[in-house]
C-alpha cells in the first residue's frame, strides 16, 4: 500500500518518464498514474469519482502534476474544469503542482487564482532531493 | 475725352510706386520752402534798401552842412570832402550790388526800374564831384568852380533820394502782395496734393489687405497680385508669398520627417518585440530536448549501475530522439535566419529536378507504399530565383502533408502543381491529411506553433520558414483546410 498516489498529466512521453523516474528517486512511497492530456486526466478523475462508491479504499490522487501546453485540453483549461470537481468532498484533499517548461509570467499569474495549485515546477530544473522537499512542503501546506 | 484723359492721368498716379509718390511729396516741400525763403529774402532786401536810403540821406545832410560851412567862408579840406562824397556814393553802390536779375525783372515789370537809374546817377554825380575835388586839390580849378560843382551835386543827391523812396516802397509792397498769396496758394496745393498722394498710398495698402482677406481660393494669389497691385506692394506681396510658401514647405517637410521617424520607430519596436519573442521561444524549445536528454543520460548511468541494461538502452534511444529533434530545430532556425538574407546565387529553377531531390530527402517518411507524391509541372518560362528558397518552400509543405497524413483515409496523397501565366508563378501543394484545427488557423504562419503535438516531431517553424521565403520573393501564400485535407497556394510574381 502506497503512502501517496500521484497523477502526471503531460503529452510528452519523455517528460512523463523523467518525472516518474525522479519521483521514484525521491524515495517516497508512491503510486504513479499518467495521462497524456487535460481531457484524458479529467475522464480519469471522473471515473475515480464513480469508482470510489464501489471501492471506498481507493483514493483519488493526492498530487496532480500538470503540464500547461497540451492538446485537447490545455493545463489551464483543465484547471477551470477541475475547479468545479474540486468542490466535491472526495477531491477536497487533491492538490495540483504545475509541471511545465513555460517560465512565462502570464502563465504563472493565470494559475494564481486556483487555491489548490500549490507549486510551480519548471521541467529539467529540479533535482530529486529538491522534488521531495517541494512535494512534502506542498502536502503539509495542504 | 478730357474725362478719360484725367482718368488715365489719375490712374497713372494711383499705379505709381509708393517711393515715387514720396519723392514727389519731398520735391513739392522743397519747392515750397525755397519760395518762402526767397520771398523772405526779397522782403529783407526791400528793408535794406530803405535803410540804405536813410543812411544816404544822413550822409547827404553831412555833405550839405560842409557845403554851407564852405560857403560861409570855411577853409576847404579836400580830404574831408572826398571822405564825405565817398560815403554818399557808397549806398547807391551797395544797392546796385544787392540787386539781382530777378529783382531787375520784377522792377521792370512794375515800372520801378528807374530807381536803379537814380542809384547810377547818384554814383556818376559823386564821381564827377570827386574829380572836381581832386582838381581843386591839384589847383586846376578855383574855389568858386568847386563850390558850384559841389552845390549841383548836393542838389542832385537830395532830389534823387526823395525820388528813390517811392519805387522801392512800391516794389516791396508788390513783392509782399504777390509772394504771400503765391506761398499760401502753393502751401494749399501742397497740402491737397500730399493728402491725395498719401490717400492713394493707404488705398493701395487697404486694397492689398482686402484682396488678401477675400482671396478666392480657386485663384492663385500670384495672379491676383499681378492684376490688382503694382509697384513695391506687388513686390512685397510676391516676396512674402515666396517666403511663406517656402516656410510651409519646410514645415511640411519636417512634419513628414517626424511621421517617418515615428513610423520607423514603431516598426523597429515591432521588430524588436518579434525578436525578443523569437529569442524566448527559440531558447525555450532548444532547452526542452536538452534538459530531457540530460535527465535521460543521468538515468542511463543509473540503469547501468543497477544492471538494467534494457532500460539503459531504451533511454539511450530516447536521448537519440531528443538529439534528432534538437538538430532539426537548429537546422530550421538557421533556415529561418537565412531566409532574411539574400546570399545565394539566382538561377533558373528546374522544378522537376527540385522535386526529385526533395522526394529523395523525404524518402524515409514516404516508405509507406500507400503514400503517393504526385507532381504536375507545367512552366513555360523558368523561374529565376535562389533555388534553396523554392526547395525549402516545397519541402516544408510536402513534409507537412506527409507528417499530418490521415491514417483513416485509404490512399493518402500529396499533389504538387506548378504553373505560370503572363505575370506570376503559382505553386499548390494539396493533401488529404488531417487538416488544421479551425480555431488555430490564424496562427498557421507564426513561429513555434504546433497544432498536432501528438503527431510526429515538428519544430513549429516549417510554415514560418515558408512564409518568410514567400515574402522575400514578394509573393503571397494562402491555404484552405478541412477534414478532407489542406491545400496551400503560393503565388510568386514574375
Amino acid at each position: 500500500m502506497s503512502d501517496l498516489s500521484v497523477l502526471i498529466v503531460d503529452d510528452n512521453e519523455v517528460d512523463r518518464y523523467l518525472l516518474r523516474r525522479q519521483l521514484y528517486e525521491t524515495g517516497l512511497n508512491l503510486e504513479v498514474f499518467e495521462e497524456v492530456d487535460g481531457g484524458a486526466a479529467l475522464t480519469f478523475l471522473q471515473n475515480f469519482d464513480q469508482n470510489s462508491a464501489d471501492c471506498p479504499d481507493t483514493c483519488p490522487p493526492t498530487i496532480i502534476f500538470l503540464d500547461i501546453n497540451m492538446p485537447v485540453l490545455t493545463g489551464l483549461e483543465f484547471l477551470e474544469k477541475f475547479a468545479i470537481l474540486h468542490r466535491r468532498e472526495v477531491f477536497r484533499s487533491c492538490i495540483v503542482m504545475m509541471f511545465t517548461s513555460s517560465e512565462q509570467i502570464e502563465d504563472m499569474h493565470s494559475i494564481e487564482r486556483f487555491e489548490f495549485v500549490k507549486d510551480y515546477l519548471v521541467k529539467g530544473s529540479i533535482s530529486a532531493a529538491d522534488l521531495r522537499h517541494r512535494v512534502e512542503r506542498a502536502i503539509s501546506i495542504d | 475725352m478730357p474725362d478719360r484723359c484725367t482718368e488715365i492721368a489719375r490712374g497713372s498716379i494711383v499705379k505709381m510706386n509708393i517711393s515715387k509718390k514720396l519723392s514727389i511729396i519731398v520735391l513739392l516741400t522743397i519747392i515750397e520752402v525755397s519760395i518762402t525763403i526767397g520771398a523772405a529774402c526779397e522782403i529783407a532786401k526791400g528793408a535794406t534798401f530803405q535803410q540804405l536810403n536813410v543812411l544816404h540821406l544822413k550822409f547827404n545832410a553831412q555833405f550839405s552842412r560842409k557845403l554851407v560851412d564852405i560857403q560861409n567862408g570855411a577853409r576847404i579840406n579836400p580830404q574831408s570832402l572826398t571822405n564825405v562824397v565817398t560815403d554818399v556814393r557808397q549806398q547807391p553802390l551797395d544797392c546796385l550790388t544787392l540787386v539781382n536779375f530777378l529783382d531787375e525783372f520784377i522792377m521792370k515789370q512794375i515800372g520801378t526800374h528807374y530807381a536803379l537809374g537814380l542809384c547810377q546817377s547818384d554814383i556818376d554825380v559823386a564821381n564827377s564831384a570827386l574829380i572836381a575835388i581832386d582838381r581843386y586839390a591839384e589847383g586846376s580849378i578855383g574855389r568858386s568852380a568847386l563850390l558850384t560843382e559841389l552845390q549841383t551835386a548836393a542838389e542832385e543827391f537830395n532830389a534823387n533820394s526823395a525820388e528813390f523812396e517811392p519805387p522801392i516802397a512800391k516794389t516791396v509792397a508788390f513783392i509782399l502782395k504777390t509772394l504771400i498769396p503765391l506761398i499760401i496758394f502753393i502751401s494749399i496745393f501742397n497740402i491737397a496734393f500730399i493728402t491725395y498722394l498719401s490717400r492713394t498710398i493707404s488705398a493701395s495698402i487697404r486694397n492689398a489687405i482686402g484682396m488678401l482677406q477675400h482671396s478666392n481660393s480657386e485663384r492663385d494669389l500670384g495672379d491676383d497680385v499681378e492684376e490688382n497691385i503694382s509697384g513695391e506692394l506687388a513686390e512685397l506681396l510676391t516676396v512674402a508669398r515666396q517666403r511663406i510658401r517656402s516656410d510651409i514647405l519646410n514645415r511640411e517637410l519636417s512634419t513628414e520627417l517626424e511621421l517617418e521617424v515615428e513610423k520607423r520607430t514603431e516598426s523597429l519596436q515591432i521588430v524588436n518585440a518579434e525578436l525578443a519573442e523569437f529569442a524566448y521561444r527559440a531558447s525555450h524549445d532548444l532547452k526542452a530536448p536538452l534538459s530531457s536528454a540530460k535527465g535521460l543520460a543521468r538515468f542511463v548511468s543509473q540503469d547501468i549501475d543497477a544492471g538494467d541494461l534494457d532500460e539503459a538502452k531504451l533511454n539511450a534511444q530516447k536521448i537519440c530522439i531528443q538529439m534528432e529533434a534538437l538538430e532539426k530545430l537548429v537546422v530550421d532556425i538557421l533556415s529561418l535566419a537565412r531566409a532574411d538574407l539574400g546570399t545565394d546565387q539566382k538561377e533558373p529553377v528546374d522544378f522537376k529536378i527540385l522535386i526529385r531531390d526533395i522526394k529523395g530527402r523525404l524518402y524515409g517518411q514516404t516508405e509507406d507504399a500507400s503514400f503517393a507524391v504526385i507532381e504536375d509541372i507545367e512552366v513555360s518560362t523558368p523561374l529565376v530565383a535562389e533555388k534553396t528558397r523554392l526547395a525549402q518552400i516545397i519541402e516544408n509543405l510536402v513534409s507537412n502533408a506527409i507528417k499530418y497524413r490521415d491514417a483513416k483515409k485509404e490512399k493518402p496523397f500529396v499533389i504538387i502543381s506548378v504553373s505560370d501565366d503572363s505575370d506570376s508563378y503559382s505553386l499548390t501543394v494539396q493533401d488529404n491529411g488531417i487538416g488544421i484545427p479551425e480555431a488555430r488557423r490564424s496562427e498557421v504562419f507564426e513561429m513555434f506553433k504546433r497544432f498536432h503535438p501528438d503527431v510526429g516531431a515538428g519544430t513549429g517553424l516549417g510554415l514560418a520558414i515558408v512564409k518568410k521565403h514567400v515574402d522575400y520573393l514578394c509573393g503571397k501564400i494562402d491555404f484552405e483546410s478541412s477534414e478532407d485535407g489542406t491545400t496551400f497556394a503560393v503565388q510568386i510574381p514574375k
